[in-house]
């Protein structure tokens, strides 16, 4: 009886595991829809991984399985091992070998999203100024120039052109922030007195989620903003709507 | 066949200690929720009524009839704001709505009933009302579709909706009262505001008027940059509005409050309507804020180095601007006339605020603007004031021959000025 119940749970558990994956695929609790040029690429990787993990982790619950089922058989004494060489090679070799591929295999990848000079050292679009608990923007407006009187400020949207690439400048006025768009696979931290640059390039219009992924103080959860790709031409009519605050001579109210 | 061991004790307390584990796990599934506490009397007015239980039992009660209680606010009065929207914010509110509830409407499409879920207390219990009804067969497919589309996109949040969202948002640093004494707000600086006063500083209007709609929303949008308060643009419209509803209650009552406690204070004693008249003139104010909207008559000017160079003219003319006594030649908000040295001869900010702080001038080098980045904002701050700080209102700053000081468009320059110091530019 005790060798059903011992393996039971083992199989219990693998069923469990193999099957929260089986369902949440294809629901809002997998991976959230692909919205920039590299999300393709990172979700790849992802499931390749995944599939190297589910292999792993089916053998060795397998293993486990047998090995109660058999052991609880037995009668004689339990015999004590100190050490089997070849077996150490083998679980120290495989995963190792594992984890160069891994590295290997997402070398192109991180190279293309974070290493690409030539892309990063463009002007930035617009600069991301982080502070507890709000995301800034800031495009440098007419003259292309940082802090100048023509800069155009908002304030939790960031509203960015469809089909090109998009650097952003980033910066943080009190501790480490995150600027993450699940949507995009895109994650950097922006790190205090630093200038952080990032590209991306959304294919389509849309409307993302942009959070904050690094705890940056009791209101981290509420630092939350929203990335908006749209049109070329409505970029255009974006910037020159914010534009407007600045001639703006307050009679009749407008954001 | 072997037979299972008899549990012992410890094996039970061990399964007992997982079974609790998982309990506790299954139950922050749920949504977290603040409990509903008590609106407490504001100690400050409590000290004006001194020792008289009575009195405060009565104030009490009569704040209770004119605005209900924290569980059930509204009371007599109402102030309700749905029906003071324009017909351009009621669009953008349904505009908003529907973003919102893009998954639900979509559910409503398809006829998946079951995935209609809002989370809003009147929102659900409207759309449960209309479930019913269609269980009952009084509703067709059609007519529940219709109907359920329009409840969500005409969703405005009531008092208790918005007393939630409240509680979920705001209290934890604006307290239950909306005194600025939340569990939170004693790790902040500046502390956050306490709205009993009924004094707010980022308002777009002339005088130290209570705010519009327009004001209140803004500041919710935007945030206030530099101090702690966020931009909750991340809400709806319609969230917005009702947050800017309850908030507008609870300064009413704190106000009438306070008001109260000082006629007792200086009579001993209330008239019959007392509450009912105190909260007239206390309401009035903030229905005479749309006519007291401060602009620029004219085509702002462009920031050009003249401009600039007059600016800082003005600034530092102790009989024009005079901006520099307090926020320093440089800038840095270092100016002498901020300072003072106290009786143990330490030097500490000379000037407290409406709220009882010390408060230092803002350094302008930092491009931090918490009353909002747009150069009409600061015109504003410059030429009406800063209410409940010392702040001066410059358009108000006459010679003593009744001539202003500086003109409207002299204050342009100032801003150009003050723009300038945090603007060296750069790539």
């Amino acid at each position: 009886m005790t060798r059903v119940w011992a393996s039971g749970l083992f199989v219990a558990l693998l069923v469990a595991v193999v099957w929260s994956f089986v369902a949440a695929y294809d629901t809002e609790l997998w991976l959230p829809q692909q919205a920039s040029s590299f999300a393709g690429e990172v979700d790849a990787l992802f499931n390749s991984i995944l599939l190297a993990l589910t292999v792993a982790f089916v053998a060795v619950m397998a293993i486990l399985i047998l090995a109660v089922w058999r052991g609880a058989a037995r009668t004689e004494r339990a015999r004590t091992s100190h050490g089997d060489v070849r077996l150490e090679l083998l679980w120290t070799l495989v995963p190792a070998a594992v984890l160069v591929w891994i590295a290997v295999a997402q070398g192109p990848t991180w190279r293309a999203m974070k290493g690409d000079a030539a892309l990063l050292d463009r002007p930035a679009l617009a600069r991301v100024e982080a502070a507890q608990f709000d995301w800034r923007f800031r495009y440098p407006g007419a003259d292309g120039v940082y802090d100048t009187a023509d800069d155009l400020l908002c304030v939790h949207e960031l509203v960015v052109p469809a089909g090109e690439p998009v650097v952003l400048a980033m910066r943080t006025r009190d501790v480490i922030h995150s600027f993450f768009v699940p949507d995009f696979r895109l994650k950097q931290d922006i790190l205090p007195g630093r200038d952080t640059k990032l590209w991306f390039q959304a294919p389509a219009s849309g409307l993302h989620e942009l959070v904050c992924a690094e705890l940056c103080g009791w209101g981290h959860y509420k630092m939350a903003g929203v990335v908006r790709v749209v049109a070329r031409e409505d970029y255009a009519a974006h910037l020159a709507e914010l534009a407007l605050r600045l001639t703006h001579n307050g009679t009749e109210e407008r954001p | 066949m072997d037979t299972a061991p008899a549990p012992t004790t410890t094996t039970l307390l061990k399964l007992a200690a997982v079974a609790c584990l998982l309990a506790h796990l299954l139950a922050s599934c749920s949504e977290p929720e603040v409990p509903v506490q008590p609106w407490r009397a504001n100690p400050l007015a409590l000290e004006k009524l001194g020792e008289d239980t009575q009195a405060a039992a009565q104030l009490a009660q009569s704040l209770e009839q004119l605005y209900g209680t924290a569980a059930v606010p509204g009371g007599a009065v109402g102030v309700a704001g749905q029906s003071e929207l324009s017909a351009e914010r009621a669009r953008m509110v349904r505009v908003s709505n529907e973003a919102r509830y893009a998954r639900a409407l979509a559910a409503l499409e398809s006829g998946a009933w079951d995935s209609v879920k809002p989370r809003e207390g009147s929102l659900a219990a409207s759309w449960r009302a209309l479930r019913d009804r269609h269980t009952r067969g009084e509703l067709s497919d059609a007519a529940l579709r219709a109907e359920g589309r329009e409840l969500h996109l005409g969703w405005y949040p009531t008092l208790a909706d918005s007393a939630h969202l409240y509680r979920m948002e705001c209290q934890h640093c604006h307290g239950t009262e909306g005194g600025g004494d939340g569990s939170t707000a004693h790790f902040l600086k500046p502390r956050p505001r306490d709205f009993r006063l009924g004094v707010y500083k980022w308002t777009a209007l002339a005088s130290p008027a209570r705010p519009r709609r327009d004001d209140l929303r803004r500041t919710l949008h935007e945030g206030v940059n530099g101090t702690s308060m966020p931009s909750f643009a991340r809400l709806s419209e319609a969230q917005v509005e009702g947050l800017v509803d309850y908030v507008r209650l609870l300064s009413l009552r704190g106000e009438v409050e306070l008001r109260m406690a000082a006629t007792f204070e200086s009579d001993g004693e209330w008239e019959e309507d007392a509450a009912q008249v105190e909260h007239e003139a206390v309401w009035s104010r903030w229905q005479q804020a749309e006519t007291k909207v401060l602009a620029y008559e004219g085509v702002v000017p462009p920031s050009t180095p003249e401009s600039i160079a007059r600016g800082a003219q003005l600034y530092n003319d102790a009989t024009k601007g005079n901006c520099s006594s307090c926020h320093g030649v440089d800038g840095r908000g270092d100016g002498p006339a901020a300072w003072k040295i106290d009786a143990r001869g330490e030097r500490v900010p000379a000037y407290l605020d409406a709220w009882g702080d010390p408060i230092l001038p803002r350094n302008l080098r930092l491009g931090i603007w918490r009353g909002g980045d747009r150069p009409i904002d600061l015109w504003r701050r410059i030429a009406n004031g800063i209410p409940g700080g010392p702040m001066p209102a410059l358009r108000d700053t006459k010679d003593k021959d009744g001539v202003r000081v500086v003109t409207d468009e002299e204050i342009w320059s100032l801003v150009h000025y003050v723009r300038s110091l945090s603007q060296e530019g750069g790539a």
